[in-house]
């Protein structure tokens, strides 16, 4: 009796393994295997989220499955060395703004080059906002100038991690204006707008996802953006430039391949991404999101992408003056 | 009227109900597999929820966070391996309860204080969700200082080998939680070269390691020390405590009643520490477990299996669910890691947590609190009925189940994070664990420590940030001032205590 | 202190000392950023000395012999046996693949825990077998880990 468990058993294990490799016989790109997205981020984050709503519109038009996987070990490095070690085959793509793939690299010693990464598709521009309290005695960006310069090293501003997409702008801005503010590092874009919220900081810098909710509603007001035009979602809020200061540092969700995936597939599945973006329910669910859709291809996101190593570069070098 | 009647019927419908009980059994199951978390089953469920309606989408994942809340305990009880983070501290006194013959009370105590702080904090989350929110914002970088100040020093209240080891353990926790990028700048300090560390030791994969695995080894060891002795009889160790008498194991009401005290204690508690953003669901058991043994008229029973030991963290930690969803509907900030989980799912069924989320999206809010607070009650049934089940396993032959239990933490760890390095990890803590177990050093300081370290770094730099270097800053709030009245108040109780028992 | 032996517990809080004192020399020589406020050494600092001072005490409690307190029957050999095992699975799960990983590793625990005889040895690979079973369905299959090579027998 127990021998024929044994056998029932063997073959039952035998019969699975016979199904799991049937199932993987099929055509070609992009149907052989399922795609995978890896995000440096955890689950929940704003990469994580714009990286899921491509997923939902691409799918059915490639009809594939499409994963994304958050690996936010060793701060997003694991993401990104997980990504290098796979078949350069298209199956494998890498979703992240600028902070763990150009950030890191500038700073720390890392295990690639910059150029070995190619831009596929940017979902989104994230354009970093300076907000504060509705009540806030601070009126506009040029009141906070006038008041910071009378006296200096008063008001605190909480931006997320250090060096972070919010806090280089800052950089930037208090370099070009000369101010002095206590820079209060947060864990990230919530945690900044609840220490605004609850008075413990004068300023806050964040992205107009995290923010827009409370604009709305008139808990917060946004001070100005960071990015070449206004934002959708923030009609009212004037930019930098337009205030005539050259602070202009958006930052990106971009899909990235490493460098041998072969071109005609990265060719494909950007013309499908493009295709997915602009159907009305990605359209909407953007909407909702209050993510503002860049739908763009390998060629306009590889420029913004050199573009912004290069704007990196100055601004971390000047920083180390 | 009308719209009371939309409301119940989008709740009722068959399909929510169903993914809502779906969503629990899920919960309770993940939550009592050690390495696997609820957290996990989150993150791993959100692809599909696209594919629900809202409310049962949501139905489904707030029924995963309350069932794990709970299923942690039943691995915790019946084999001294916390199935969840949050379970560590029903550990204390629910393993010794087991081995001093009555798991079912530990169990049932375990459920129905879950239960009640689930249900005591969804009730506030419906009804005072504003005020308390209004609240949980006057914590800034200072208060929370104190907070955890207060939280390190309850440490010395859960010591069993003594205050010294105790003391040593959280040393030894702290340090572990200095390795990585410093909470502040994000300078890398502590990792010798090794680049995997760069991100810090993950929780999970500690967790799992020294409490788990740690007692697997331990339990390995003691099998294989039984059987070179070439004992015959089988010594489970574990399950077949000789003279298990169930007759002294009947859960009752006047039981629930006697632990009422602690479970309304790990109810508030927990409903506060909710409610505060980043505070988690390990706080508010750790604080619930000795804000109880404060107020107890037995604190010396506890970590011997008193059952209050039981019911205040189980209540502590399952009052997170509703409460941590109270910042995360009101302002977009989420109360704990589960509930920025939910506030993504929120966010992909078009609904934009924060101070509009009412007025956009009223029917849908309105029908998902029904939602929440039949869920409760499912998590009560359904834990009821898969106890007796899960608790089994327990009883399977010894040699089988640890390496099993094993297999299931290492792969689940890795699961979790695809990460091999968790996998390392995870073996050197079990390491650690089961060399400082062996010296009966205390383990909960430890994890506890690892966990409010660098938090409390960082709300300490940040409050000398903008208080501009100096430290009286500290002493600006009121807040901030009570927590460290209580803490020099308990202090000094604590040493009364103990000299009486010299 | 009249006797004192070289047991566990002297040697566990002995080794705690040596870390935190250890720690401490090494932080003192190195450069830590000392931006934002206190600078990223204090909190490092402040565990190793409540490790270094705690594990004194200890120390002094161990040389007591009166206060000896380890477990005997824990095994420092059987740690290093599970151990070996342990590492062994993980550094062969990404090379022979899951299933086999997992009977093995199995199978062999089963093995050495078990009463000499045939019956137990049939009882192991039964049991490896369905576990390795369970773990694949729930794994692999319901979960949908990933594997490093993505093989999986």
């Amino acid at each position: 009796m127990k021998r024929k468990e044994c056998f029932l058993m063997l073959f039952a294990l035998i019969l699975l393994l016979v199904f799991v490799s049937l199932s993987s016989f099929a055509a070609e790109y992009p149907k052989e295997k399922v795609i995978r997205i890896f995000v440096p981020y955890g689950a929940g984050g704003g990469s994580d989220i714009s990286g899921r709503m491509l997923a939902s519109a691409a799918q059915p038009l490639i009809d594939q499955r499409i994963d994304v996987i958050c690996m936010p070990g060793a701060g997003g490095q694991e993401a990104i060395n997980f990504v290098m070690d796979q078949p350069q085959d298209g199956y494998a793509f890498l979703l992240t703004d600028y902070g763990p793939l150009i950030t890191t690299a500038l700073t720390e010693k890392v295990g690639y080059d910059l150029s070995d990464w190619k831009a596929v598709f940017q979902i989104t521009e994230v354009v970093p906002t300076f907000f504060v309290k509705a009540d806030s005695p601070i009126k506009d960006v040029n009141d906070w100038i006038a008041k910071a310069k009378a006296e200096p090293n008063v008001f605190s501003v909480g931006h997320g991690r250090y060096l972070s997409v919010p806090h280089l702008p800052l950089i930037l801005f208090e370099k070009l204006t000369g101010i002095q503010n206590k820079n209060v590092p947060t864990t990230g874009g919530s945690e900044a707008l609840a220490f605004v919220l609850g008075g413990h900081v004068d300023i806050g810098a964040s992205v107009p996802s995290t923010i827009g909710a409370t604009v709305k509603a008139g808990q917060t007001r946004a001070l100005a953006v960071c990015s070449e035009e206004r934002v959708p979602s923030l009609p009212d809020t004037p930019t930098m430039k337009e205030l005539g200061y050259d602070v202009v540092l958006p930052a990106w969700y971009t899909i990235f391949a490493y460098k041998d995936v072969p071109e005609d597939r990265i060719e494909f599945i950007q013309n499908k991404f493009i295709e997915a973006l602009n159907t009305e329910s990605a359209k909407s669910m953007a909407k909702n999101l209050n993510i503002f859709l860049t739908p763009y291809g390998s060629k306009k996101s590889q420029e913004i992408y050199n573009a912004t190593i290069e704007n990196l570069k100055t601004l971390l070098s000047e920083l180390k003056k | 009227m009308d719209f009371i009647f939309s409301v119940l019927q989008e709740a009722f419908v068959p399909e929510v109900i169903m993914f809502a009980m779906l969503g629990v059994f899920l919960g309770v199951t993940v939550g009592a597999i050690p390495g696997l978390s609820g957290d996990m089953a989150i993150a791993l469920l959100l692809p599909f929820v696209y594919k629900l309606g809202p409310v049962s989408a949501l139905g489904m994942l707030i029924g995963i966070y309350k069932g794990s809340m709970f299923g942690g305990a039943i691995s915790a009880i019946s084999f001294g391996v916390p199935g969840t983070p949050a379970a560590v501290v029903t550990m204390e006194d629910g393993y010794p309860a087991k081995k001093n013959g009555y798991p079912k009370k530990a169990m049932l105590t375990a459920l129905y204080s879950s239960v009640t702080g689930d249900f005591f904090s969804t009730l506030l989350l419906i009804f005072l969700a504003l005020p308390l929110a209004s609240v949980a914002l006057q914590f800034g970088p200072v208060e929370f200082f104190a907070l955890y100040v207060f939280a390190l020093l309850m440490i010395a209240f859960l010591v069993q080998g003594g205050i010294k080891k105790g003391l040593a353990a959280a040393g030894i926790g702290l340090f572990i939680g200095c390795i990585g990028m410093d909470p502040v700048i994000g300078t890398t300090r502590l990792i010798f070269g090794v680049s995997r560390l760069r991100g810090g030791i993950p929780l999970i994969p500690l967790l799992v390691g020294v409490f788990a695995v740690s007692e697997l080894i331990i339990q390995f060891a003691k099998e294989w020390y039984r059987s070179r002795l070439k004992k015959i009889k089988e010594l489970s160790g574990l399950s077949k405590e000789s003279g298990y008498d169930p007759s002294k194991d009947i859960m009752s009401f006047k039981v629930y009643l006697s632990t009422l005290k602690a479970t309304l204690i790990g109810s508030v508690m927990g409903t506060f520490i909710g409610a505060l953003p980043g505070a988690g669901s390990s706080l508010a058991a750790y604080v619930s477990y000795g804000a109880a043994r404060q107020f107890s008229s037995h604190p010396e029973q506890f970590g011997k299996g008193i059952l209050e030991g039981v019911a205040a963290p189980e209540a502590g930690n399952s009052a997170t669910c509703g409460a941590s969803i109270i910042p995360l509907l009101i302002f977009g900030i989420p109360g704990s890691a589960t509930a920025a989980l939910i506030g993504a799912a929120l966010i992909m069924q078009g609904i934009n947590p924060g101070p509009l989320v009412f007025q956009e999206n009223t029917l849908i809010m309105f029908s998902f609190f029904v939602v929440i607070l039949y869920a409760s009650v499912m998590n009560l049934g359904i834990g009821y009925a898969l106890i007796p089940l899960y608790a089994k396993i327990a009883m399977v032959k010894s040699r089988f189940l640890f390496p099993s239990v094993f297999l299931f933490a290492l792969i689940g760890t890795y699961a979790s994070r695809n990460s091999v390095t968790d996998v390392w990890i995870l073996l050197v803590a079990g390491l650690l664990g089961a060399l400082l177990k062996k010296g009966k050093f205390p383990l909960g300081p430890l994890v506890l420590a690892f966990i409010i370290g660098p938090g409390a770094e960082k709300a300490l730099r940040q409050a000398l940030l903008i208080g501009g270097g100096e430290w009286s800053v500290l002493l600006k709030s009121p807040i901030a001032i009570g927590f460290y009245a209580i803490s020099v108040v308990s202090i000094i109780l604590l040493i009364r205590f103990q000299k009486k028992l010299a | 202190m009249k006797r004192f032996s070289l047991n566990y517990d002297l040697f566990l809080s002995g080794f705690i000392t040596f870390i935190g004192l250890a720690g401490l020399v090494y932080l003192h020589f190195e450069e830590l950023s000392m931006g934002a406020g206190i600078g990223a050494k204090l909190f490092p600092q402040l565990s190793l000395l409540v490790m270094f001072i705690f594990g004194v005490l200890m120390v002094v409690d161990a040389l007591d012999v009166k206060h000896a307190v380890a477990y005997p029957e824990i095994n420092i050999l059987s740690i290093a046996l599970f151990l070996t095992l342990s590492i062994l699975y993980t550094l062969f799960l990404t090379r022979i693949g899951i299933i086999t990983a997992t009977f093995l590793f199995l199978l062999i625990s089963f093995s050495i825990l078990a009463p000499k005889g045939v019956a137990s040895l049939k009882s192991s690979i039964i049991y490896s077998a369905f576990l390795t079973f369970l773990i694949w369905i729930i794994f692999v299959r319901i979960v949908g880990i990933i594997l490093p090579q993505g093989l999986l027998i």
